[in-house]
Formats: structure tokens, sequence, C-alpha cells
């Protein structure tokens, strides 16, 4: 690591990233990118881990132009990724809807994907969960969950006024409440 | 209202807030599930830059772009900077020759409809049109008012081609002297003087390299074949911009200079290659 400390701060790793140094990036990319894929994950990104490389991608390119503090950084890197999120979802808009995979008929299966299958039947729950949500409040509870974004910072992301999205968090927080009391009482 | 219920106000809605963060924690654990416990693997591109890092930003934007202009024109051939430099000399020409017709036409009609200029002080020896301009010009100030003007555009001239120099000394010193040619002398000389003037346009156009034979060809005079000698000495590039200076001077000399010989003054205050080529002009334009 470079001459900053052993934890350094968000803003320490820009600087560092701005003039040059490599190490800053991958610490920016492993603080932040496990975050990110989950917020892709939960908004229903086709290939989230190829998304969230583009996402950093893009995060580094624009680096030269973020000012902010340490807070800032996490948000604009969400920024990035709710606009790339946003490009993916008009893009499958245009194109249409992808043929569902089916593992039976494709060769290329081979048991790691089984495997990685089992290993997110935890998240496919997660994802069903979610999915009783509207777009907004997905992203607001994603942001504010899985981002740990504070209400000013989500509101930004979004690009929605703060109190739209206290509501719209209020409202998936309810919708969320119903959802896991019906699964309690089956 | 939307099937999910998301209204904005929600101020009288939601009497449930204190179970909000119960749910919230609910769901915090329950969403955390989608958060891998390891970054993923970067894509190819991604990795290239966690490797290398970002590229070193060089400068502002503005000094890039002003490198790129600079690097673009200084590629240009020696043909291209002669077109460009050919293209300018018109442009400079036909300037000249609209300013030689506006003279005309001032001349022609008497009717001069522009206010004095605040610093000219009226002459008891302006008898006609011409005189009174003349007379005008040579109190001094106007006349340095004129010689500026033409000097400001020579300058114009000496920073786009430092060679120029003697160029657009030539072409103003070729107006000069024509335009002493029409003031000087009375009445009938105007046609002359005119056509001094159009021989300092050539003059000027002889900044562009072919303006040798235009220099000394059009004015006739001994003086604008040596402004056009110089012309030629200073060398074909670039010098195309400084002779649209010229011209553009040539044109404002012009109006001065048919006033009077107070193009001398001019010539002073646009430099010493003017002084010298405007004062032989001047003379030439005498004994015209």
């Amino acid at each position: 690591m470079g001459s900053v400390g052993a934890d350094p701060r968000d803003s320490d790793l820009v600087a560092a990233a701005r003039a040059g140094q490599a190490w800053a990036l991958t610490e920016i990319w492993q603080r932040h990118a496990a975050a990110v894929t989950g917020y892709l994950r939960g908004r229903g990104a086709r290939d989230a881990e190829d998304m969230t490389s583009d996402v950093f991608v893009g995060v580094f390119e624009r680096l030269h132009r973020f000012h902010g503090d340490d807070d800032d950084l996490r948000a604009f890197v969400f920024t990035v990724a709710h606009h790339r999120l946003v490009d993916d979802v008009r893009r499958r808009t245009r194109r249409g809807d992808p043929i569902a995979y089916d593992a039976d008929t494709d060769e290329r299966t081979h048991a790691s994907a089984e495997t990685e299958a089992l290993e997110r039947l935890g998240s496919r729950q997660v994802e069903e969960l979610l999915e009783g949500l509207s777009p907004d409040q997905r992203d607001v509870v994603l942001l504010r969950v899985v981002a740990d974004l504070t209400l000013e910072q989500t509101a930004e992301v979004v690009g929605k006024r703060v109190g739209a999205v206290k509501a719209l968090q209020h409202r998936a927080l309810a919708a969320l409440r119903r959802t896991m009391e019906q699964a309690v009482s089956l | 209202m939307t099937r999910f219920d998301d209204h904005e106000d929600v101020r009288q809605l939601c009497p449930d807030d204190a179970q909000d963060p119960a749910v919230l924690a609910t769901a915090r654990r329950m969403l955390r599930e989608l958060v891998p416990a390891a970054p993923p693997v970067p894509s190819a591109e991604l990795a290239v830059m966690l490797r290398d890092g970002l590229p070193e930003q060089s400068g502002s934007r503005l000094t890039a772009m002003a490198g790129r202009v600079a690097g673009r024109i200084a590629g240009l051939g020696v043909a291209a900077k002669l077109m460009l430099a050919a293209g300018v000399a018109v442009a400079g020409v036909g300037s000249a020759a609209t300013a030689v017709e506006l003279s005309h036409g001032q001349h022609g009609t008497a009717r001069d409809v522009r206010p004095p200029h605040p610093s000219v002080a009226p002459t008891p020896s302006s008898a006609d049109d011409h005189g009174g301009r003349s007379g005008a010009v040579t109190s001094g100030e106007a006349g340095d008012d004129h010689g500026g003007s033409s000097a400001t555009t020579g300058a114009d001239g000496h920073h786009d081609g430092s060679d120029d120099t003697s160029g657009q000394s030539g072409g103003t010193s070729g107006r000069p002297g024509s335009d002493d040619a029409s003031g000087g002398s009375d009445g009938g000389t105007t046609t002359s003087g005119s056509r001094d003037g159009s021989g300092s346009a050539g003059g000027s156009g002889s900044d562009d390299g072919s303006s040798t034979t235009s220099g000394s060809g059009t004015s006739g005079s001994g003086s604008s074949g040596s402004s056009g000698d110089d012309s030629t000495t200073s060398g074909g590039s670039g010098s195309g911009s400084s002779g649209s200076g010229s011209d553009g001077s040539g044109s404002d000399g012009g109006i001065s200079g048919s006033t009077d010989s107070g193009s001398h003054d001019g010539g002073s205050t646009s430099g010493s290659d003017s002084v010298t080529s405007g004062s032989t002009s001047s003379d030439h334009g005498g004994d015209g």
C-alpha cells in the first residue's frame, strides 16, 4: 500500500488514485464492489457481476471530476451504478426481453452453475420479497439497506426529493412487513 | 395512486412509523444476502485499470486543445500555408478595394455624412472636399489618428507574420503615396489618387508572395517597387496574414493619405519601415 495509513479514508484513496496509484483503485474496488453487486442483484440486473465491473470502470474514468468527502464517494459510486442500471433497463426494453434461460437445454452447463444456484437459493427468496415493491421503492430500500446510504444520499442518487424518498421508504417497509407476516403465517 | 401505494404525501397515512426501524432491521438482515462475501472477479478492462492505475491527466483541457490546434497548424505543408495566405490576401485585397470604392464615392458625391472626428480641428485650408479632410488630417491629431489606425492594422500584420514588416510598410507606403497624390493634387487628380490607392492594395496583396508584381506593377512608383521588394524578401509563408493586415491598413491609410500628406505622420507612427517607405511614396505622390 502507498503512503497512506493501513485503513485509508475514501478521500485519501481518491487523492492517491488521482495521483496514479493503482493500489488506491484496488482498495476502492474492494470496499464498494460487493455492495454494488448486491444492489444490482436486488434490482434484477441480468449479469450483476459484469455490470459491477462496468460501473467501476465508469467510476474510475470520472474520478478526476469527483469532488466530495469520504461519504460522498460511496454515494458517487452508487449514482454511477444507478445510471448504469437505468441504461441497462432501457436497452433491454428497446431490444425486448431475452429468452428465459433453461439449464436443461444448455450444453455449456456444468456443475459449478448448479452449485452457485444452490448457494443463491436464499437470494432468490429475497428477490421474491423485493418483487412486491415498485422499482422506486426497491431502489430506495436497496440503497438504504444494502448501500448504507443516508436519506439525503439516496435522494441524490435516485434524483428525488428527500421527502419523496422518505415516503417511498415507508411504503416499501410496510409492503415488506406484510410480505414477511404472510410468510410467517404460512 | 399506483398498486404499490407510493403516494408521496404519507403524513396522514403512516400511523405506524414506530415499526419502521424494526422492519428496516429485518429487511437489512434479509437483503444482506444479496451482497456477496467478496468482490466479484473484475472484467478485463477493469483489471487493466486496477493494475496500471488511472492515466495521467496532462494539464487542462484548454491547454490540450491549444496544443492540438498548434500541432495541426504546424503539420500543414508549405502549399497549404501558401493557399491559406493567398486566401487571406484575397480577402485583404477585397477589403482594400472596398475601401477605395468608398473613398471614390466620397470624393465623387462630395457628401460626407460622417460626423467629424472629435479630435479634428477644422482648418481654414479646407477648401474643397479633399482639402477639407486633408486639412483636418494635417492638424496633427487627426493625422495621428489616421496614422494610428493604419499603424494598428500594420501592427496586426506584424503579429501575424514577423517577416512581413517590409511588406506592410510597402503597402502602407504605397497608400500614403497615392493618397498624397490625391490629396496633394487638386480636383482632377482624384482619379490618379484612387488609382494609386488601388496600387497600394496591390502592394498589400504582394505580401502573399505573388505580391512583387502586383506591388510594383500597379502602383508603378519606385517607392511601391521597393515595398514590393521588401515583401518579396519577407518570405512566402506566414506573410499572408500580415498581408491582410497591411491591406486593412492600406484602406485606412488610403483614406487618411487621401486627405493629406498627413500620411507622413501615419507613417511615422506605424514604424520605421513605414516611415521610410511612406516618406518615399509621399514624395512620389508629391511628384505625381
